[in-house]
């Protein structure tokens, strides 16, 4: 799937990443989409990879929350809240992987508003 | 045991072959009977041995068998699915060439409890990995690990207030006019403080416990042991502007004064997203050829260690299209009970700092001071370089 402003669920990562100062109000959604999770502020790469998951699990909390409580998604067939807050997690954890990466898992997690009207 | 391990292996990858000769030969011979029913036997025996000859045949067969694991699976599937499986060629320096396999699998399971606004958190991790070689002698890897982890994390708080579908639509039509004014380089910093009105987020809490059980040994375990850890992490985040949480990240305020003074932020704004977290635990080490450790105390025998983390990311800075983030990271490890020896020599305590600035474009300058376990010396390390990404080594 592509970093589109067409999505919700991209849109819907974008200004929640955005809330939680993952990265500033500067940045333009397509400039967004091709970040690292090394350039975000959770991803510590000083710290050992114990601690960088706890980081990494308090920010996929957060974002299932959001996905859930703003934007009202509901989880995909056979998917759950904890699948899900550790599939968002299991990615945040590999540096190189992009934002437009983790809306992947985050469309494959989530069923958004936009889908769930088809 | 490794006999038994090599023979399910094999036993596998024959069996995909011979599933797929007995298909084939099956749907042969259905055919053949209609042709010849007194040949048709022999017939589809030589055209099964033909047509597996054929290795182009066989990589197809294969590929589609891959493709089968790539579909929803099935249990027995989801199982073999997490199993990695890489033949191998041995090679040390006095021996010849030996055949082996790595294997690989890693299974978590996730489980959790939500109450009101907590969340339990539940993750069990059983992986095996490791390296045989079909003449164990052979093999310069001989170390195979089993473990089995369990972390829980009770989370509560990070919850945006309760919020009717009608202000959901509200938000996300806004969130589109915001999108549709950047692209069209139009003010937009009012739309977002009509979303930030509508959207409250309680600051959040992490409290978690891992537990690791390792099992490692050789590959015919003559030789193993058992290292066990356990972790405990804490972590808050000041999300709520106007909670006192943020104002304790003492650890910001410089930070908040270089963005204010450098126009990064428009106010003195310490951020509740960077509050440091905190590791504390106690791990099982067994020292692996320490040869400084046996000189000393006359034996490598395994000992127990406290640890202290604690990790610390912020913004710096944006210039241009640059965001420059500082990043720090503190450990402090302990032995319990040392050796004299150990003592005299300062090998049962280490603490080891480092800070860096670094942009978005790989351009880092970075202090180090202390030193890890396994270093022998403290040393104080300056860098400044440029990073650059050539492979995709940490992306999988």
């Amino acid at each position: 799937m592509a970093w589109t402003t067409k999505k919700r669920a991209c849109k819907a990562l974008y200004f929640s990443l955005q809330r939680a100062n993952q990265y500033d109000l500067l940045t333009e959604f397509d400039e967004a989409g091709k970040l690292k999770m090394k350039d975000l502020l959770f991803y510590n790469a000083n710290s050992s990879d114990d601690l960088r998951r706890q980081e990494a699990t308090i920010l996929s909390f957060r974002l299932n929350n959001e996905f859930v409580e703003i934007y009202k998604a509901k989880f995909e067939d056979d998917e759950t809240e904890a699948g899900s807050i550790f599939k968002m997690t299991e990615l945040m954890l590999k540096e190189n992987k992009t934002v437009e990466s983790l809306c992947d898992v985050v469309d494959a997690c989530y069923k958004f508003r936009d889908e769930q009207k088809k | 045991m490794p006999a038994r391990s090599i023979l399910t292996i094999l036993l596998f990858f024959i069996s995909t072959n011979l599933f797929a000769q007995e298909n084939v030969k099956t749907e042969l011979l259905k055919i053949f009977q209609r042709i010849d029913p007194k040949e048709a036997e022999s017939l589809s025996i030589s055209a099964v041995k033909e047509i597996f000859s054929k290795p182009d045949l066989l990589n197809d067969i294969f590929s589609k068998s891959l493709g089968l694991l790539e579909k929803k699976p099935s249990a027995p599937y989801k199982f073999i699915r997490d199993l990695n499986l890489k033949p191998k060629a041995f090679q040390t320096d006095s021996f010849p060439v030996s055949l082996g396999f790595e294997y690989k699998y890693d299974n978590s399971w996730t489980k959790n409890k939500k109450t009101g606004k907590s969340l339990f958190l539940q993750n069990y991790d059983l992986v095996f990995n490791g390296e045989v070689a079909f003449k164990k002698k052979q093999n310069p890897n001989n170390f195979l690990e089993s473990s089995f982890s369990y972390e829980g994390a009770f989370m509560w708080g990070g919850q945006p207030m309760k919020i009717d579908d009608a202000t959901s639509d509200k938000i996300q039509e806004i969130e589109d006019s915001i999108i549709e004014r950047r692209q069209r380089k139009e003010p937009y910093l009012d739309l977002y403080q009509k979303v930030n009105s509508l959207i409250t987020v309680t600051d959040q809490f992490y409290l978690g416990i891992k537990g690791k059980f390792a099992f490692e040994s050789n590959q015919d375990f003559t030789k193993r042991q058992f290292s066990p850890g356990v972790l405990i992490g804490f972590g808050a985040k000041g999300w709520n502007k106007n909670e006192a949480l943020r104002y304790l990240n003492i650890l910001d305020y410089p930070f908040a004064l270089i963005r204010l003074l450098t126009g990064t932020d428009a106010a003195f704004n310490v951020y509740g997203a960077t509050f440091p977290s905190f590791l504390f635990g106690i791990d099982y080490v067994i020292p692996n050829k320490d040869t400084v450790r046996k000189t000393l105390i006359g034996n490598d025998d395994p000992f127990s260690r406290l640890r202290f983390e604690v990790g610390f990311k912020t913004r710096v800075a944006r210039i241009g299209k640059e965001v420059i983030h500082f990043s720090s990271n503190f450990r402090w490890y302990q032995e319990l009970n040392p050796n004299n020896a150990i003592k005299i020599n300062k090998l049962d305590r280490s603490a080891f700092f480092v800070a860096s600035l670094e942009s978005y474009t790989g351009l880092f300058v970075s202090y180090t001071t202390g030193k890890l376990p396994f270093d022998r010396k403290n040393d104080q390390v300056y860098a400044l370089g440029f990073r650059y990404n050539l492979g995709n080594m940490k992306d999988k």
